[in-house]
């Protein structure tokens, strides 16, 4: 897929464990390490927006289309 | 109480009427052929058998009560997989591979019951009238509305496995979204 998930890159640099992030969004620590790792099928806007919220950024710093990634 | 907590308490309370009719359908089988004598004359599912022992030999009985358990025994293979099907609601489990399997079993024995059964009566017709003399023997065939509805009845069960194979596939898409 196309999609690239670039949450990792935001918790760096935020500073921010994956483990206090998933705590703050709701969601489990698992379903928060194939987000990273982009092995889930979609993301909900309700999601997003608590992600966005707690890392003070845009879905764009989360989330990029790289034309190359097409299979 | 929301729907799923209304399923999962009555799924505990089928799952317990499933299991009591588990053991209850051999149970009662046995009591009904060791009481034959008692019931056989004018019961439907005897009509128009006519054996001339009276009383019935324990032989011909233990034939009879071993004709009936085919169906029976089916019967008792489709209260077992209906069991299991409301374990799984009343633990909240609604759309899962197991759910389907279930119901698809339940389905087809409930479908099996509805060819056994003529099988069976035509065996217990056999066996019930064999010790009657010459040209007053009989082996009956019977297929009529009974049968016919609880094929069509586990024909719905079929088609409502299909569809909740249909509900899982979404229910993992949805579980992968975040």
């Amino acid at each position: 897929m196309a999609i690239v998930v670039t949450l990792d890159v935001m918790l760096a640099r935020r500073k921010m464990k994956s483990k206090d992030l998933a705590a703050k969004v709701g969601i489990t620590e698992q379903n928060l390490s194939l987000l990273k790792s982009g092995k889930e099928k979609g993301i909900r806007f309700a999601t997003l927006d608590a992600i966005c919220r707690y890392l003070d950024c845009q879905p764009g710093d989360l989330i990029a289309y790289h034309r190359d990634n097409q299979p | 109480m929301t729907n799923l907590r209304r399923v999962t308490r009555i799924s505990r309370l089928m799952w317990i009427l499933c299991t009591l009719a588990t053991f209850a359908i051999p149970t009662m089988l046995a009591a009904m052929w060791m009481t034959f004598d008692l019931w056989a004359a004018g019961h439907p599912e005897l009509a128009g058998i006519q054996p001339v022992q009276d009383p019935m030999p324990t032989p011909v009985l233990a034939a009879g009560f071993l004709i009936s358990m085919l169906p029976g025994g089916i019967a008792m293979f489709a209260a077992w997989r209906l069991r299991a099907l409301f374990s799984l609601y009343a633990e909240g489990r609604i759309f899962t591979a197991d759910n389907s399997r279930c119901l698809k079993h339940f389905a087809m024995a409930v479908m099996a019951i509805a060819v056994v059964k003529p099988v069976a009566t035509a065996l217990l017709s056999v066996v019930l009238t064999l010790a009657n003399p010459p040209g007053e023997r009989m082996m009956m065939l019977r297929f009529g509305s009974p049968e016919l509805t609880i094929l069509f009845i586990g024909g719905v069960f079929l088609i409502i496995a299909w569809v909740m194979e249909e509900g899982r596939t979404m229910a993992e898409d949805q579980a992968q979204i975040v």
